[in-house]
């Protein structure tokens, strides 16, 4: 007991007044900056209240919080998917969605093949947890946060510089290929059809999460049609997120894509959208620093290969990402040509890589599973770590900023 | 309409969903992420539409939660109520919270006399007064028969404790909703607090005498009292040093208080259930916390001994309302509304003599204290109410007289269900009546209610 007391008033020290007087008082480099203001570090406030040293949230406490859990991910799947505004995505460039998909695809194949050779060896024969992972991993690798370009154009105060509205344009929506990837790798290892013949299963099931995603993101719109007051606003955002989440559990789908495609839904009809997402922006932190909590308190790091692939997959993301990034920039036009080394600007993993990564946990555990999630959210931290210095690379050669102001 | 239409639909799904994957166990966290999603938004729903019958929203959640419950359409299942019984105990804490944060010492001090005499009043009146009813209505009770009239007396004493007892949540709940502010309103929420603790202790007591009474030879077990004070005081003390400690966070740090407020809410559930089985197996005592009385405690603390705790007070406040949802939803989904079918008539009865005494027990007090008529004539409306405790002691009596105590525990548990759907409503009537709801009429915009 006295153990617990201690341990807990610890933590609390190190997560919130951490957060507060490091980030203020100190001269931290920018990436331990950005660890402590995306709440990365909750984390491993989750670990330490977990099995694995204190015991404070055990299996039984989780199982009993999964709600909560669920809720996490539908609110960052559904915070992602109501950006998706159809309109402003278009009047950017095409060539922007072309450079967008580019890198990410270009990223995922980098990082899959390799880990699937390599898990291959590793951990034997089921095949089938071997591809996941594999895809997962992969999904994971596709996505880019904005904190770390956030923070740069804060700092400069840029406006109206391309090749920043271009990092920031990919990073907001590469994480789509990422989403799809992992909700197709989910129906794959669907085992029965949902239309009763084996053809096409997959994509059957992958039609029916279409089909869940929309209905949910309808019913939200009905719900949020006529105007209602911020509590009612927040009763139905929350409980829809929970409610489409388990759905999408249910049937062994992606509670994260589910409301990723809610959002995207609510987004683009005729309503609610800005309110719900102004919504979402003031409450999300709560939530997702508890399910990074949560997230923590269910990782289960003992594996001796976590460390060692999470460096390598940091290499594959990194070759991924750079040569994504150059094949990219490589169809823009001469004259509006970003640097080609402009993948540097898409290191930032951040909040989405770690919702993926553990609603693949939740769906498929298996000893592999372990190892895939040590790996990326060691990943994540380090890229966290050295995202902001890359990315000032990128708008350095692009003369954008200069990357060691006087 | 559409909200009506979109009730129908989440409706539908939730029973397909079931429908097509029924109660197995591997869907466990799937069904209570469903149900969790589902309660907050079906119950919302229909709480809204009550609400334009001029019916409290609450009574709307517990409505939701009886018709959508294990007893009627079973789409809340039994096992997925005690799924989530952990959320249902963060959810009471947070309710505690605010329960303590509307108690404000200067409305105390002031209305002292009021409180006082109400509570010793309305107790003395209830107690004897319902207890006098069952000994006139023993035909009506089949388990005493044939019993000697030593039963039947404590059976009288029980249920009359019993029948002391409130809701502090559920008073909290209609006061937020109300937007209700006021002397009545501190009055009616203070009396309902402190009768919630003198219950606990007056039914310790009187287990102790019904044992005496039908078990020959037995003696007043006296330690059992002192445990309960204890408990009490020991409770209050650990409410005493969480706000200390709330304090103290909002005074250095104030950062994600939301999270801060959810991690409180767990370390006191934990705390208190930890802290009992510390002393059970390593002294032998059989003591435990009250998280309730912890986080009342608390949450006054805060709210009067510094200037620090106003924002502490407003993320309870806004946090609020999903809270109030899913808790007196799932306490809907967990009343037991069989039992009503089985004691329906018995039940009625208590309700109704219980209610009257309860009106006159808080008229007599209201009148020695000289408080003003108004109030006087609809304090009585406010304490019909009954949740948790009188539900947890109901659980007691059945497991402490193995002879009657499970029957006597079904009649108990059909009189907590139907107070628990009129007292809402009562209440809220009450708050009209005096004037001090400012959330009902259109008085005031929908909306985070502003202090």
């Amino acid at each position: 007991m006295l153990k617990i007391a201690v341990g807990v008033a610890l933590l609390l020290i190190i997560a919130l007044i951490g957060y507060r007087r490091t980030f203020t008082r100190l001269q931290l480099p920018r990436g331990a900056q950005l660890i402590f203001l995306t709440g990365t570090e909750f984390i491993l406030v989750g670990l330490a209240l977990g099995d694995q040293l204190i015991g404070l949230l055990d299996e039984q406490t989780i199982r009993s919080l999964t709600p909560l859990f669920s809720l996490g991910l539908g609110v960052i799947g559904l915070i992602f998917g109501i950006q998706l505004e159809l309109d402003k995505i278009l009047r950017f460039p095409a060539r922007y969605i072309l450079m967008t998909f580019i890198q990410a695809i270009c990223t995922m194949v980098v990082v899959f093949w390799p880990f699937h050779f390599i898990l291959k060896v590793l951990f034997g024969d089921d095949r089938q947890s071997i591809l996941l992972a594999s895809l997962v991993l992969a999904a994971t690798a596709a996505c880019t946060a904005q904190t770390a370009l956030a923070l740069i154009q804060r700092e400069f105060g840029l406006r109206g510089a391309r090749v920043m509205e271009l990092l920031r344009y990919i990073s907001s929506i590469d994480a789509v290929a990422g989403l799809l990837t992992l909700q197709l790798a989910l129906c794959l290892m669907q085992s029965q059809p949902v239309l009763g013949f084996q053809v096409g299963s997959a994509f059957q099931w992958f039609a029916l999460s279409l089909v869940i995603g929309g209905a949910t993101g309808f019913l939200l719109h009905l719900l949020t049609r006529v105007r209602c007051s911020d509590e009612e606003l927040l009763i139905f955002v929350l409980g829809m997120a929970v409610f489409s989440g388990g759905i999408a559990l249910f049937f062994k789908l992606s509670p994260l894509f589910v409301n990723a495609l809610m959002g995207l839904v609510v987004a683009n009809l005729p309503g609610s959208g800005n309110r719900i997402f102004n919504l979402l922006a003031r409450v999300e932190k709560p939530f997702y620093l508890v399910f990074l909590i949560l997230a923590g308190a269910i990782w289960r790091p003992g594996s001796p290969w976590g460390l060692p692939l999470a460096v390598l997959y940091l290499a594959l993301r990194l070759i991924g990402k750079v040569s994504g990034g150059y094949l990219a920039a490589r169809t823009a036009p001469e004259s509006s040509r970003p640097p080609l080394s402009v993948g540097l600007g898409l290191v930032s993993q951040g909040g989405i890589a770690i919702a993926m990564v553990m609603n693949y946990y939740q769906l498929s555990p298996a000893p592999v599973t372990d190892v895939v999630v040590t790996t990326v959210l060691i990943a994540v931290i380090l890229n966290e770590l050295a995202s902001p210095f890359l990315a000032r690379v990128v708008l350095d050669r692009a003369g954008e900023i200069e990357r060691w102001p006087a | 309409m559409a909200r009506i239409a979109a009730l129908a639909i989440v409706i539908a799904l939730m029973g397909l969903a079931l429908f097509a994957f029924g109660d197995a166990p591997v869907f466990a966290d799937a069904r209570s992420t469903m149900t969790f999603g589902f309660l907050l938004l079906a119950a919302y729903l229909i709480g809204d539409v009550l609400s334009r019958f001029k019916l409290p929203k609450i009574t709307g959640y517990i409505l939701a939660g009886i018709l959508f419950g294990p007893h009627l359409l079973n789409l809340v299942s039994a096992g997925t109520v005690r799924d989530l019984k952990l959320i249902d105990d963060l959810a009471l804490t947070f309710i505690a919270f605010a329960a303590g944060g509307e108690l404000r010492l200067e409305g105390l001090r002031e209305r002292r006399r009021s409180i006082t005499l109400t509570v010793l009043v309305q107790t003395v009146i209830v107690f004897f007064g319902v207890g006098a009813f069952v000994l006139a209505a023993r035909p009506l009770l089949p388990f005493l028969e044939g019993r000697p009239t030593a039963h039947a007396l404590a059976v009288a004493l029980l249920v009359g404790t019993l029948c002391v007892a409130r809701s502090p949540s559920s008073a909290i709940a209609i006061i937020s909703e109300c937007k209700a502010r006021g002397p009545f309103t501190e009055m009616v929420l203070a009396v309902t607090v402190v009768a919630d603790v003198l219950v606990i202790i007056l039914f310790a007591a009187m287990v102790s005498v019904a044992q005496v009474l039908i078990t020959p030879g037995a003696q007043l077990d006296l330690q059992l009292l002192v445990v309960i004070a204890v408990d009490l005081m020991g409770s209050v003390l650990a409410g005493l040093i969480l706000g200390w400690i709330i304090l103290l966070y909002m005074r250095y740090v104030r950062a994600e208080v939301l999270v801060f407020i959810l991690a409180l809410a767990f370390m006191v559930t934990l705390f208190s259930r930890q802290f009992a089985m510390l002393l059970d197996h390593v002294f032998d005592i059989a003591l435990h916390l009250e998280p309730m009385l912890i986080c009342v405690t608390a949450g006054f603390w805060v709210r009067n001994f510094s200037r620090d705790g106003s924002l502490f007070m407003e993320t309870i406040d806004r946090s609020s309302l999903p809270i109030y949802v899913i808790f007196f939803s799932l306490a809907g989904a967990a009343l037991k509304i069989d039992a009503l079918s089985q004691t329906w008539l018995i039940a009625l009865l208590l309700v109704a003599v219980r209610s009257l005494l309860i009106w006159i027990g808080a008229y007599l007090g209201g009148s020695l204290a000289g408080d003003p008529s108004r109030s006087r004539r609809m304090s009585g409306l406010g304490f019909i109410t009954q949740a948790g405790v009188s539900l947890g002691l109901a659980g007691i009596v059945a497991r402490s007289f193995p002879e009657w105590g499970a029957a006597l525990s079904t009649t108990i548990v059909a009189v907590i269900a139907l107070n628990q759907i009129v007292g809402p409503i009562t209440f809220k009537l009450a708050l009209g009546a005096v004037g001090e709801a400012r959330g009902i009429g259109g008085a005031s915009s929908p909306g985070r209610r502003t202090r």
